[in-house]
């Protein structure tokens, strides 16, 4: 059976004797939660077989096991006040029972996620289930729940059926089923990959090569490609999880040579014989900088080994501070050990320039500042819209026309809260997730700090070393460009004009 | 500025959504979709209001500013019967009044869908005016005269980078058919899918320009 992480949680398949794990699993826990898969039964043994994808996740799984074997494995850390999961919460509760603000409040900070949460707070969530915006900002004509006799209760039947479709936490894209012409059905695949392929477009889908004939009403009509075409690969989001803190360390103490020898570091020697004859090999007591020249200009190599997302961060911000200061555009890559910077000049830094690009000073100003943070936060409203019931899920099958009037998309939503409703908490909760879960911003402050503390070597390579390589390989512009939309669109425009003449 | 002949017809493509036409004196917008948040709200879903009185104020100051003599809608100026609270009859009462010109509604497909119209308003399937034929669906753009709708709330979609891309709403010129990007602040957009002799503009700051457009 070959599947995706939809198989890690809950699903027990007694006669699996082994998995088989391909490309890192990136954290400890998730590892010995696939193993554990296999020999599901009291007293039988999990295998579990790692195929690395590339050379450093030799060093990946030797690292996971270690840790797995000494028993680090990463803690998993609770939601804080999920307001949307919260509001959703009472609705559901009205609709079973009407119940009293006092007891409910009372239960509701019993649990771990909500023990500090302040009377505001209730008073809003209150409100956003009963007049919209609180006390003060109550919404004309809007009611979901009323209060009779002192409880609350939602008791309009179009209301609680639409209620009843949305329930839940995992959001998910739509699907639609991939059908050939006579009706049979290959499978069913994200709406937001199929819609972006144009009737005629190949897809490999099912492990066939298809024609994409057409696209209507959630069902995708396909016929076999003709022979030796190649066409677009379905990917599904979420592919890329960041290495975890835990295991990121274990792999940082297999590169300073801890650890019992064993077959996957004997394997992947060779490649780290190179990198120390040509630099050094980083780890995660010291901080390795590498500095090369290239036609097109001059490349910094960082090695913090912090995990990607923190590297992102780390990235944005260096190159900001620095660009700050020499005025070149920078362009960054990341992965898990490291992150580059690129520029035509002014890369050639001495250790207290780096250790000023790299200081604590300001950080939550800066980051703010360089990454975009409006539009992550705009994206992460898409979530939390659905879950606290501003998106409506359709119902099963077609979708009825009466939803149509009431269809929004989270972005526009998410402007008109924050034009007219600028205080809701909902907005509040999207900003305040977009530093924690895409910036990490506790991981991020923490590596900041525990590099001040690494000494550290600038080594001028002359050729791409091979931690170096991929980062290089990976120039692809920064995920979110910097400003706004009329002056993202005047430089395009200015480049056009350039092109033409 | 922004001065554009589409088909020999003068006009200024406004940078906030709508098109003066000067021969005739004409502003035409489309898509408003008043009363869009109250829809939702009686839906139970709480959405703040705030749009409808704004975009009501945004095309009196359209009016003044241009010195148009004629206000014309191709459609949807509003969203749903759900929509029709006193408030917004009020806010369109008051409006009716600060605009001080005539008001052509053409109807869209939303607006056929109210039992009737608030008060001092009616609307006609489809309107001409100086050469210039308005109607809300591109669809029912028929015959050689150069003709203005609305109804697809068309946005382009402009790569600038190697993932990244912006979606503006945009004026879409197909031929002899202009078609306006929706007017109201709560609205959406579908992306257009260009066909060979497309030409869209998109506001930018305070001028309206040509982008190019490229299939995807």
């Amino acid at each position: 059976m070959v599947a995706t992480s939809s198989l890690d949680l809950g699903v027990d398949f007694s006669p699996v004797e082994q998995v088989i794990q391909v490309g890192s699993p990136k954290g400890i826990a998730r590892l010995l939660q696939r193993a554990g898969r296999s020999g599901h039964q009291p007293g039988k043994p999990s295998r579990i077989l790692g195929v690395p994808t590339h050379a450093v996740e030799l060093v990946e799984f030797a690292g996971a096991r270690d840790a797995a074997e000494a028993g680090n494995i990463e803690a998993r850390v609770p939601l804080m006040k999920p307001l949307d999961v919260l509001v959703q919460h009472l609705v559901t509760c009205a609709i079973g029972e009407p119940f009293r603000a006092a007891d409910m409040v009372r239960e509701i900070r019993s649990s771990h996620a909500y023990r500090d949460l302040t009377d505001a707070e209730w008073e809003w969530a209150l409100g956003f289930i009963t007049n919209g915006g609180g006390a003060l900002a109550s919404y004309p004509r809007y009611r979901k729940a009323r209060v009779e006799d002192g409880r609350h209760v939602v008791d309009d039947k179009r209301l609680i059926q639409q209620h009843r479709f949305s329930i839940g936490t995992i959001t998910s894209d739509p699907a639609v089923s991939v059908r050939y012409a006579n009706g049979r059905t290959l499978g069913t695949v994200e709406e937001s990959f199929v819609s972006k392929l144009k009737p005629g477009s190949l897809l490999v889908f099912g492990g066939r090569h298809l024609v994409l004939v057409r696209l209507h009403q959630r069902v995708a009509t396909v016929k076999p490609a003709p022979k030796g075409k190649k066409g677009h690969v379905a990917i599904w989001g979420g592919s890329k999880m960041p290495l975890s803190s835990e295991l990121a360390h274990a792999v940082a103490l297999r590169l300073c040579g801890d650890g019992k020898p064993c077959a996957e570091m004997k394997a992947v020697a060779p490649i780290l014989a190179i990198q120390r004859k040509w630099s050094r090999v980083p780890d995660d007591r010291t901080l390795l900088i590498e500095h090369a020249r290239s036609r097109e200009g001059e490349h910094l190599f960082v090695y913090p080994l912090a995990g990607r997302l923190v590297h992102e961060g780390l990235a944005a911000l260096m190159a900001f501070r620095i660009s700050r200061v020499s005025n070149e555009s920078i362009q960054t890559t990341q992965n898990d050990y490291g992150f580059s910077l690129t520029a035509r000049r002014g890369l050639f830094l001495g250790e207290e320039e780096i250790r000023s690009a790299l200081s604590g000073e300001h950080l939550l100003d800066d980051l703010v500042e360089c990454m975009n943070t409006a539009e992550l936060a705009r994206r992460q409203f898409r979530e939390i819209a659905r879950v606290s019931g501003l998106i409506l899920n359709p119902p099963p099958g077609r979708p009825a026309r009466s939803m149509r009037e009431v269809q929004s998309s989270a972005s526009l939503l998410y402007e008109v809260l924050h034009r007219y409703d600028p205080e809701n908490l909902l907005l509040h909760q999207s900003r305040r997730e977009i530093l924690e879960r895409q910036l990490e911003l506790t991981r991020l402050s923490k590596a900041v700090n525990d590099l001040a503390t690494r000494p550290l070597h600038f080594v001028e390579t002359e050729h791409l070393t091979p931690m170096a390589f991929p980062l290089w390989a990976d120039r692809l512009s920064a995920l979110l460009p910097a400003g706004d939309a009329a002056s993202r669109l005047e430089s395009m425009l200015a480049e056009l004009n350039h092109a033409a003449g | 500025m922004n001065r554009f002949v589409f088909h020999g017809h003068p006009l200024v493509l406004h940078p906030d959504t709508a098109v003066f036409l000067e021969k005739t004196g004409d502003l035409v917008v489309s898509d408003v979709h008043l009363g869009k948040a109250a829809t939702f709200r009686a839906r139970g879903i709480p959405v703040p209001e705030g749009d409808a009185e704004r975009d009501l104020t945004r095309l009196v100051n359209l009016a003044a500013e241009t010195g148009a003599r004629r206000l014309i809608v191709a459609g949807d100026l509003f969203h749903a019967p759900g929509g029709i609270t006193p408030e917004i009859e009020l806010s369109v009462k008051g409006f009716l009044t600060n605009l001080g010109i005539p008001l052509v509604l053409v109807g869209g497909n939303h607006d056929d869908k109210l039992r009737s119209l608030p008060a001092g308003l009616s609307s006609v399937p489809s309107f001409e005016s100086g050469g210039v034929r308005f109607v809300h669906d591109p669809a029912d753009a028929e015959g050689p005269e150069f003709h203005i709708a609305g109804h697809l709330h068309p946005v382009v979609r402009i790569k600038d980078g190697k993932r990244t891309s912006l979606r503006l709403p945009c004026f879409l010129l197909r031929g002899n058919l202009l078609v306006l990007p929706a007017f109201g602040s709560f609205t959406g957009g579908a992306t257009v899918d260009p066909q060979p002799g497309d030409r869209a503009f998109v506001t930018l700051r305070d001028r309206v320009v040509e982008v190019p457009l490229t299939r995807s």
